[in-house]
């Protein structure tokens, strides 16, 4: 495991950044594994980089809307065992909404009935 | 039945703006000077046009010049475009793609299925109606799509890191811009002839033509006007997302306008 340090502003986002692509270098250039990342197809480079983002980004819809986002084609039980090995099978099931607070805070909620009837204060 | 009001009833109808300046005065509104300089300024406007369409629409005169017309109303409303979002780069041959396909689109449909016999009395008028409906759409959609993709920039990305295309990652907010812009014009055609009576109908109907010919002439500007403004919007918030993203699927950075 590497671990990059550095005070905020410092470039740790955009390190990350230009290993996927997000971002294009103004001079020198990005390995991956010896390749410059210049020179690969950038939608394959992303489906094999991971990456999680400092301020958490759902997508409007349920759980599994969000997982679908990522793999459209994606078998509930693959769902379920994406969650698992997430360690969230416990807390979250496939139907429930997920609601972005503002600051970023995430909100489960259950099923749509549910939805419709809960009242969401927000803080600032 | 006479549809000609003479320039004596021109100018009796001035007095109209003259209530309007008086009401201004009366609650100080301060907008005297504004709109009595809006009202001579759109006299001195149409008139010129009405000159300048005078000598294009001369039953001697080649359809030529009316299509040079078409072609300048089309040049002069990207630029208007173009001026009333100038954040957004490259909107200028954008738009002009945008009217010149939507009238293009329009015309073809109208004379080429003969709906209208083509003469520089339809033309114009035609080319007019479906370049002047669109242009509000136009700016909304270029600001929408732009505000959103700028706005919500993390979700975009976090979509193009899962390996989305640039075009899979701006549809959710390329399809909230068209259907913002375009709802606005398709509740007007729901409310058609129950509030208002739209423009071309009512000039036909103070021109004395049969209201149900008049009816006919309408229905078919309205369903010109809502293909228009679809085309239109279209190609610009397609054009506009795209000029948002680099050929390697990248979000281009957006200034945001400083505040106040």
């Amino acid at each position: 495991m590497t671990v990059v340090v550095g005070p905020s502003g410092s470039g740790k986002s955009t390190l990350l950044r230009l290993c996927n692509r997000l971002e294009a270098p103004s001079s020198g250039t990005v390995r991956f594994h010896g390749a410059d990342v210049a020179g690969l197809e950038p939608l394959r480079l992303r489906r094999r980089v991971g990456m999680v983002f400092q301020r958490p980004t759902p997508f409007a819809g349920t759980v599994r809307d969000n997982l679908r986002i990522a793999r459209p084609d994606v078998a509930d039980e693959d769902a379920k065992e994406a969650l698992e090995r997430a360690d969230l099978a416990q807390a979250r099931r496939l139907a429930d909404f997920v609601l972005v607070l503002t600051g970023g805070r995430i909100e489960f909620i259950g099923a749509a009935d549910e939805a419709a009837s809960r009242e969401f204060l927000d803080e600032q | 039945m006479s549809s000609d009001i003479g320039w004596s009833g021109l100018a009796v109808s001035l007095v109209l703006v003259a209530v309007a300046v008086a009401l201004s005065f009366w609650r100080r509104l301060g907008l005297e000077r504004t709109m009595a300089w809006a009202s001579a300024r759109a006299l001195a406007q149409l008139l010129a046009v009405g000159v300048a369409l005078d000598l294009v629409l001369d039953p001697g005169r080649t359809l030529a010049w009316s299509w040079l017309w078409v072609v300048a109303m089309v040049v002069v409303a990207a630029t208007v475009v173009h001026l009333r979002a100038r954040e957004i780069p490259g909107l200028f041959p954008l738009a002009l793609a945008a009217f010149s396909v939507a009238t293009a689109i329009s015309l073809m449909v109208l004379f080429g299925l003969g709906v209208f016999e083509l003469d520089g009395r339809t033309l114009i008028p035609l080319a007019g109606l479906t370049i002047g409906n669109s242009m509000a759409a136009t700016v909304l959609v270029a600001r929408r799509v732009f505000e959103e993709l700028r706005d919500k920039r993390e979700e975009v990305e976090a979509r193009l890191a899962l390996g989305h295309t640039s075009a899979d990652a701006a549809r959710p907010y390329l399809r909230s811009g068209l259907r913002t812009a375009l709802i606005p014009q398709i509740e007007t055609t729901k409310a058609v002839g129950l509030v208002v009576l739209p423009g071309a109908m009512t000039g036909l109907i103070l021109a004395g033509v049969d209201p149900i010919d008049a009816v006919r002439v309408q229905a078919a500007v309205m369903f010109l006007i809502l293909g228009a403004v679809a085309t239109a919007t279209t190609v610009v918030g397609l054009g506009v997302s795209r000029r948002l993203f680099t050929p390697d699927h990248r979000l281009v950075r957006m200034e945001r306008p400083a505040e106040g």
